[in-house]
């Protein structure tokens, strides 16, 4: 039950930037998954082959991954503007990511590295696996309080709330909407690295990783509704509970199935999600 | 103009049979298992391809569930093989069923959603794809690392070209027709416009559900080939590899134009088996790039310059 609550409060943090970002551009970024993993590889490069130091070599791969997961977005939106393609070509970008990284940085696709993080890196990380599964939930759900917190209350999440809901009507209030889904995308981008920085070094970094908190973040995304930001929390408490659950009665791998059976449910009796209800007229 | 539209279509769809024929008696005289290989693999793409450009192509349902479906035909080979020793022909049928049964069982719930959600929740099924079957496995208790020395469709790699290729004309054949049937224009609709589609009466459910149930079919009977021809059948068979590959054939073909599968499938296949063999793993991520270029710059294939 207490694993449930602290992964809910990390999922939600993986799962705050996709549906950001969906429910300000209407887009689905569908390289969010790999650039987790993206800031994961940066970081053991820096540390491995550049031996920087941990603080100033996870800054640096928060920064670069934020950079290059613009440049891969607007690089894209330049030259499409089909919703279709969009998808599938950063769908694509995902997948060379990966080639790109289990051909620089280990064997063959599916290849599994073992795990390159120092355990040295994270001090709580040392004492026990749940100490520092704890000081991760505390932080993720800082963030992501603060985060809605500051999309309540401030003007400026009133113009994010306000392109959500109809970017044409914000276009016509004098919001820049590209501007708030420029700052948006950022933000979104922050949080997934930020928990890629939390979650991986009790994971391995392998090729393959992305898949994995993609997966929690498009099915915390569909519970709680695509771009309602406020239902991300109980959305994810929901995903890691029944995954947490699963696992412990069933089968270890049982839970990514559960998890995908509880999306197909929910998007057949609630397409809108759990925040669906409120917002249709 | 309708007519030159149908000549059209014909002279691609003769063109591709005299590329299948041409590949057949290549492999039979040059007898380099080599090429002979790249060519069996080249027509497991299109037939994966044509899967791929039968349902989604023309609906315009972006479907990225076919290397799931892929991989059930893979390992359905192994398992019915090594359980019950069942001939070769039998062991493609019952590939197909199972994929058209998934198939089925994927689209009956899922296809009623429209536009992105449908993607994503086809995603998910490659994504999560070995996990599925691992806990599956795991759960029945089956060996999870694969099938070793599975039945071959024929003890010489050129004859099993020939029935492969047999297969893959047989199939492009019957896409062929049902495009040009009442089917394929409501198909067509379904890509152009669902819901003007749906106002002139036409159920569109219907028509989804049985395109997307035979293209997974096509899909289970591409694997268990592959499964055949590889003569192993791993969780390997789940990779993303088999996505990639035949969205890029698909696309570069043409999306819904299917007679342009063919020389594209040969086309990319075999650049990529003998790029394989200079720059190793670098190739799939070339064609990642390839395909995001084309994706990008060239969404209407070769079939577009050609018009």
């Amino acid at each position: 039950m207490i694993y449930g609550l602290l992964f809910g409060f990390v999922y939600a943090l993986i799962s705050a930037g996709f549906t950001l970002v969906f429910g300000v551009s209407k887009i689905l970024n569908l390289s969010y998954g790999a650039l987790y993993m993206t800031t994961a590889y940066l970081i053991y490069y820096f540390i491995t082959f550049l031996r920087l130091p941990l603080a100033e070599a996870i800054l640096l791969s928060i920064l670069l991954t934020v950079v290059i997961g613009m440049t891969i977005f607007y690089f894209v939106l330049r030259f499409t503007k089909n919703a279709n393609i969009f998808m599938v070509t950063m769908l694509l970008f995902a997948l060379l990511l990966q080639y790109l990284y289990s051909y620089f940085f280990g064997g063959e696709v599916g290849y599994i590295i073992p795990g390159p993080f120092p355990s040295a890196s994270f001090s709580l990380a040392r004492v026990s696996v749940s100490y520092s599964l704890l000081f991760s939930a505390v932080i993720s759900i800082a963030i992501v309080a603060f985060a809605w917190i500051w999309i309540e209350k401030s003007s400026f999440g009133r113009k994010v709330r306000a392109t959500s809901e109809d970017a044409e009507v914000a276009e016509l209030l004098g919001i820049d909407t590209r501007i708030v889904a420029m700052v948006v995308l950022v933000i979104s981008i922050l949080f997934i690295s930020v928990a890629a920085v939390l979650v991986v070094p009790s994971q391995e970094v392998t090729p393959d990783m992305w898949i994995n908190p993609f997966v929690i973040a498009f099915a915390v995304s569909i519970i709680g509704g695509l771009g309602k930001f406020k239902w991300v929390i109980p959305a994810a408490m929901i995903v890691s509970f029944s995954e947490v659950t699963s696992q412990y009665l069933i089968h270890y791998n049982v839970s990514e199935i559960v998890a995908f059976l509880i999306v197909i449910v929910f998007i057949i009796l609630f397409p809108n999600g759990l925040g669906g209800r409120g917002n249709e007229e | 103009m309708k007519n030159k539209q149908i000549l059209f279509l014909s002279r691609g769809y003769i063109i591709s049979i005299i590329i299948v024929l041409v590949t057949v008696v290549v492999s039979t005289v040059i007898r380099s298992p080599f090429l002979t290989l790249s060519l069996t693999i080249s027509d497991i793409f299109i037939l994966l391809a044509l899967a791929w450009d039968f349902s989604s192509g023309t609906t315009n349902y972006i479907n990225f569930g076919i290397s799931f479906f892929f991989g059930i035909g893979v390992f359905a080979t192994g398992y019915f093989y090594y359980s019950f020793h069942l001939p070769v022909l039998l062991l493609l049928l019952i590939s197909t069923l199972l994929g058209v049964l998934a198939g089925l069982l994927f689209t009956i719930p899922t296809v009623r959603v429209r536009g992105v959600f449908f993607t994503l929740l086809s995603l998910l099924l490659p994504l999560m794809g070995t996990s599925f079957i691992l806990a599956f496995w795991t759960v029945l208790g089956m060996p999870t690392i694969g099938y070793f020395n599975i039945v071959q469709i024929s003890k010489s790699p050129e004859v099993a070209l020939i029935y492969i290729s047999i297969i893959v004309l047989l199939l492009l054949t019957l896409v062929y027709l049902v495009n040009s049937t009442h089917f394929g224009l409501v198909l067509k609709g379904i890509g152009d416009d669902e819901n003007a589609l749906v106002a002139q009466g036409v159920d569109s459910f219907p028509y989804k559900v049985v395109i997307f149930s035979v293209s997974m079919g096509i899909a289970g009977l591409a694997g268990a080939i592959y499964a055949m021809t590889t003569t192993f059948a791993g969780v390997d068979s789940f990779g993303l590899e088999f996505l990639l590959y035949p969205m890029v054939i698909a696309i570069l073909g043409g999306k819904g134009k299917l007679l342009g599968t063919i020389p594209a499938g040969y086309l990319i296949i075999l650049m990529s088996q003998y790029l394989q063999q200079y720059v190793g793993d670098l190739t799939l991520m070339l064609f990642a790039a390839l395909a995001i270029f084309l994706f990008l710059f060239l969404p209407k294939g070769i079939s577009g310059w050609y018009k």
